[in-house]
């Protein structure tokens, strides 16, 4: 007999970032829910590099914070260095990158796991999903069966299986079954995904090896400490207080590289044993030493793995090579000469869905209540992960309460252009969040991430009240104060031209508008405090939201007017049961595609590569026509 | 890809060809704003009461008059578009209403897609469902005319000529992206510089596609074709028979025709440019000699040269001379005036000029009509898309590419100002990348991924 062990609103499968973050905003959205891992002590495990951020990535966990997620709140407990990358190249590429200590990260998670209401964490692997059909006679979700048969009922499931799903792991010429970090492989729930005509691709990614850091020689190392300024994830955190740790920066040279020509026969990326599509932005040590032949060096970071731990990660040492080439080119390394290694770098292969079966909401086409979130849907990296479980988590909540899903759309956030690109464009190799995929990145910087989206994540009942007002107040101010800057008129004084001649400004000879001297290359709101005694003393935040609405209004107002003119064609929504077959005039090609991806609108369809603007035209015109034509029809009997 | 609903569009709603009296439509919520950047009547467009018409001139952004013009006003949504829209009656001929579309488009206007006019009108529910039919198959005979047009010959060369340029820029904003993506350190001083430099190359490059709009006018749309030959074999004769009006002065004086006579005609379906010329001799008049050097100068540009000979005269050492010349030019030898010499004769005559110049002429008479059906005939022939080299010549020939072309100079230029100025690079990028938009239009490539995947290729990145 069957062990039935409970009924859930939600079950997520995975407890790594996607599945922490699902998890989370279903609970708090009312939900019953349950979340199982395969090891209760690697939740929220970083298997990779213990950092978070990094650029466009910051901005996703910045995000997540303003929506009501967590992976900000524990980033900032577990932090041990702080640094805001590019600040030489822009306020919209502004991205903050900190490394964590990964054991107290996970800790931190658990705990906040374990203490939320309405969620239940079991220790299981997931072998089956059970389907079955609603009143409509579609395909819907009704429950798992865990390794030991036992069956948990769930009206909806949020798959967040990372890179477990049938994972093998490979480091030259050994190959086995096994999952990231030394853990089991989820070797049997492929199976019955693929009998249920969801369609899997093979994706491939690797790590570096870890090594003692007794066993490196530091003089040899240029410090990289981190900024005098920390600056929090987390919206609600006005300040952090951390002891800071330092990386270490070092470079590969010739030998190390003359070790891997000589044994790039070794490698399983060009032997063939590896048959799994590998990022192009995160390449192995060999392939870059393949593709770039003339680069005679590579910065290799050292990273700390956490303050309780002597463990280092060589950042930009990612490899498959066989363990003997892995010490042996470690060693060439200046600093490195005398390394001993912990673990050793691996590539891993696994399988994740085509995100082409998704809707927006990441819930899939063909399947009611099936969600799935982070890497299974062909991403990479942590941030990714939980930006789409907190997506992922919140829908299935708001599909449970009969409200409409949350899509963020590429205007809003860069949560809405992952998504998107995923839904959209598919994936040919794991995706990375890069400012560059965001059309208008000057509005989606990460300053202002609570400004476009706080009010979204308190309307779909994450952000909590108090926060919410605390955030309504801080855009007032930013209001008011911008307004007063605007009205202000700074005199040709002495102390006003001693102050601009100092930044090497021009003098003014009659009255000048602050505003436009914020907007002088050389000068912004800051720097103009002394001669502007009609300041308040404001929080930091809101004079960084002054200073850059000002100094970059002409640009901004570019991409706000871009950005309205893409919201016309996103709001034609093209209804759900469309027949492409109907469209006349459309090419056959893009009714093919177009008929594969089922876009939700017209703005949707006009990002499918291989649908041009003419098809766009003929459907624009066949769904206009569709809506007029019962009233039409109507009209002509009444006559 | 990027689609416009709702900004206003322009177009020459007439034919252009040979018709007194032009219409430029506007179209949209700016189509009052636009009309008053260059109409100058008694009041301003905007308090123009609805539906009524106004006298005026319009003028461009140095405010140099560039034509008379009645001007109609009509408020939406009582408008074929249920649009605001504004209607331009110029009378100043082709090259004229060519002025002042493009001051239309200058002013902020787009130019319409064919059947963009009736596809709002039916959005805006101003005509039925089974006119949207019609509609369909204009937008889907566009894609057919799109890529005609890919494949002919003039537009291939714009589009390698522009590839080139968007391929440089967009490995300048390549660069950038992966420096922001990808590298902590800050732009190095020398880098910045290059890119301006590789910039600044872009910026003249995109400048002389541009320019090439602007050279010569009149070979501004259409077939360049020259009518060329001896004094007094008929020249003027032919092209007012080509032009069905009386444009040009028909005497039997030898040396008529002092100057080049431009018009514009449609033959068989062809928008072509048709020049008259002086009759080339050797002369001591001061003024028919630099009307004969402008024969041979119009003569180097044109696509394609209408030779006339008298059957009466032999092939002599000016005729030679001219094929000397112009002997790699297409070239259409037409022996003229047969209704005055025997059937034997013309055939001596035919028999000759395709000895000296190895073309078959083509024996017509002006005066009685007689070939003229076979001379267009041949005409037609020689005038399909595809058939004329036209090397040499303009590269843009259409005011919505020049008009593409302006906005990406702009963006170029912009980019370099804001590298000068030590503008963030993040913000410099949103002009690249509206540059290199742009430049896809005219390529057919738009694609975010196209930076991303040179970012790959050009450079070493990851940990
Ligand atoms: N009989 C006869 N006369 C013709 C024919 N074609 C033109 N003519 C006459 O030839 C004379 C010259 O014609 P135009 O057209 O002025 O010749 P053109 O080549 O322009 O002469 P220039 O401008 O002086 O170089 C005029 O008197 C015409 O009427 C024809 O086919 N038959
Ligand atoms: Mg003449």
């Amino acid at each position: 007999m069957t062990y039935i062990a409970g009924e859930y609103d939600v079950i997520v499968i995975g407890a790594g970032h996607a599945g922490c973050e699902a998890a989370l905003a279903a609970a708090r959205m009312g939900c019953s829910t349950v979340v199982f891992v395969m090891n209760m002590d690697r939740i929220a495990n970083l298997p990779c590099n213990p950092s978070i951020g990094g650029t466009g990535k910051g901005h996703l966990v910045r995000e997540i914070d303003a929506l009501g997620g967590q992976m900000a709140k524990t980033a900032d407990k577990a932090m041990i260095q702080c640094k805001m990358l590019n600040t030489s190249k822009g306020p919209a590429v502004y991205s903050l990158r900190s490394q964590i200590d990964r054991d107290k990260y996970r800790q931190e998670m658990k705990l906040v796991l374990e203490k939320q209401e309405n969620l239940d964490i079991r220790q299981h692997e997931i072998v089956e999903i059970l389907f079955d059909t609603d009143e409509n006679q579609e395909k819907c979700v009704k429950g798992v069966v865990t390794n030991l048969g036992t069956v948990y009922y769930g009206k909806c499931i949020v798959v967040c299986t990372g890179t477990y799903l049938r994972s093998r792991i490979i480091i030259g010429d050994t190959v086995y079954d096994g999952g990231p970090d030394g853990e089991f492989p989820a070797a049997r729930l492929s199976a019955c995904l693929v009998k249920n005509g969801l369609k899997l691709l093979r994706f491939k990614t690797g790590t570096p090896a870890r090594v003692n850091k007794r066993t490196i020689d530091f003089s040899e190392l240029t410090e990289q400490p981190g900024d005098d300024r920390v600056v929090p994830f987390s919206f609600e955190n006005e300040e952090l207080e951390i002891d800071q740790i330092s990386c270490w920066l070092t470079h590969t040279n010739e030998k190390t590289h003359q070790i891997i020509r000589e044994n790039l026969h070794r490698s399983p990326l060009y032997s063939g044993v590896i048959e799994g599509k590998g990022p192009r932005y995160c390449p192995s040590i060999e392939d870059k030493i393949v593709k770039f032949p003339d680069k005679d060096r590579h910065h290799i970071f050292i990273e700390p793995m956490g303050r309780n731990t002597y463990e280092m990660y060589l950042a930009g040492m990612s490899s498959s090579l066989p363990e003997d080439v892995q010490v042996r080119m470690a060693r060439t390394v200046k600093g490195l000469e005398n390394v001993k290694f912990t673990r050793c770098g691996y590539a891993i292969e696994y399988d994740c869905f085509d995100p082409l079966q998704l809707k927006p909401s990441l819930e899939f086409k063909n399947v009611k209540g099936l969600f799935s979130a982070g890497q299974s849907n062909g991403t990479s990296g942590y941030e990714e992960a939980a930006a789409q479980g907190l997506i992922a988590g919140i829908n299935s909540a708001l599909k449970l309460q009969g409200r409409e899903p949350l899509v963020i759309d590429r205007s809003q956030g860069y949560i809405g252009v992952l998504i998107d690109d995923l839904v959209t464009k598919g994936v040919s190799e794991p995706y990375r969040m890069m400012t560059s995929r965001a059309e208008y990145r000057l509005l989606l910087r990460q300053d202002n991430a609570d400004m476009r989206l706080t009010e979204i994540g308190w309307k779909v009942g994450l952000v909590g009240d108090e926060r919410y007002q605390a955030f309504c107040h801080k855009k007032e101010m930013i209001a008011q104060e911008i307004a007063r800057v605007k009205k202000t008129t700074v005199p040709p004084s002495k102390e006003v031209n001693d102050l601009l001649i100092s930044y090497n400004s021009t003098p003014i000879s009659s009255g000048f508008k602050l505003e436009d001297l914020i907007k002088r290359p050389e000068l912004d709101y800051f720097k103009l405090e002394p001669i502007d005694p009609g300041r308040q003393q404001l929080p930091y935040a809101v004079q960084e939201q002054v200073s850059i609405a000002i100094k970059y209004e002409g640009y901004i107002v570019k991409q706000l007017m871009q950005a309205e003119q893409f919201k016309k064609l996103e709001n034609r929504k093209i209804p759900e049961n469309i027949d492409y077959g109907k469209v006349e005039g459309i090419r056959i090609e893009a009714r093919d595609i177009l008929s594969k991806v089922r876009p939700v609108s017209l703005g949707q369809a006009s990002r499918i590569s291989g649908v041009n603007p003419a098809d766009i035209a003929v459907l624009q015109i066949y769904l206009e026509q569709t809506r007029r034509r019962p009233k039409e029809e109507k009209s002509e009997q009444d006559d | 890809m990027q689609i416009f609903d709702r900004d206003t569009i322009a177009a020459i709603s007439t034919a252009v060809v040979n018709s007194g009296i032009s219409i430029i439509r506007i179209s949209g919520d700016d189509a009052f704003s636009i009309a008053d950047k260059i109409f100058r009547g008694k009041t301003k467009v905007k308090d123009m009461k609805s539906h009524t018409v106004a006298y005026g001139k319009i003028v461009s952004a140095e405010e140099e008059v560039i034509d008379e013009v009645l001007l109609i006003k009509m408020d939406g949504p009582k408008t074929y578009t249920r649009e605001d829209t504004v209607e331009i009656n110029c009378h100043g001929g082709v090259v004229v209403t060519n002025k002042v579309f493009h001051e239309t488009v200058k002013a902020g206007a787009r130019v319409a897609e064919p059947g963009e006019f009736t596809k709002r009108a039916f959005l805006n529910g101003r005509i039925d469902l089974s006119q949207a039919e019609a509609v369909m198959d204009l937008i889907s005979a566009q894609t057919d005319a799109a890529r005609r047009i890919a494949i002919s010959h003039i537009e291939g060369r714009l589009s390698r000529a522009v590839k080139e340029v968007k391929d440089r820029i967009a490995n300048v904003s390549a660069e950038i992206e992966y420096h922001i993506e990808f590298n902590d350190d800050d732009m190095e001083q020398s880098v910045i510089d290059r890119l301006i430099l590789t910039l600044e190359e872009c910026e003249s490059s995109i400048k002389r596609i541009m320019d090439t709009y602007d050279t010569g006018k009149v070979h501004r749309e259409g077939v360049n074709v020259l009518i060329a030959g001896r004094p007094n074999t008929g020249k003027s004769s032919l092209l007012n028979e080509l032009l069905g009006s009386d444009r040009a002065i028909v005497t039997d004086i030898p040396g008529t025709t002092r100057d080049i006579i431009q018009d514009y005609a449609n033959i068989k379906g062809v928008f072509v440019n048709l020049s008259d010329s002086a009759g080339i001799r050797d002369t001591q008049d001061i003024i028919e000699k630099i009307g004969i050097e402008k024969s041979y100068g119009a003569a180097e540009k044109a696509d394609l040269i209408l030779y006339m000979a008298d059957v009466r005269s032999e092939w002599n050492e000016d005729d030679k001379e001219f094929f000397e010349k112009f002997n790699d030019k297409k070239i259409l030898v037409i022996l003229n005036k047969i209704d005055l010499a025997s059937e034997e004769k013309v055939k001596e005559g035919s028999a000759v000029i395709e000895k000296e110049t190895g073309r078959k002429p083509v024996a017509v008479s002006l005066k009685s009509g007689q070939g003229i059906n076979l001379l267009y005939e041949k005409l037609e022939e020689l005038l399909l898309p595809g058939k004329l080299d036209t090397k040499n010549q303009t590269v843009v020939t259409n005011v919505r590419h020049k008009n593409i072309l302006e906005t990406a100079y702009q963006y170029v230029k912009d980019s370099i100002r804001g590298l000068k100025e030590n503008t963030p690079v993040d913000l410099v990028t949103i002009d690249l990348n509206g540059a290199v938009y742009r430049l896809g239009l005219l390529t057919g490539e738009t694609a975010s991924d196209d930076i991303i995947d040179r970012i790959f290729a050009n450079f070493c990145v990851g940990k």
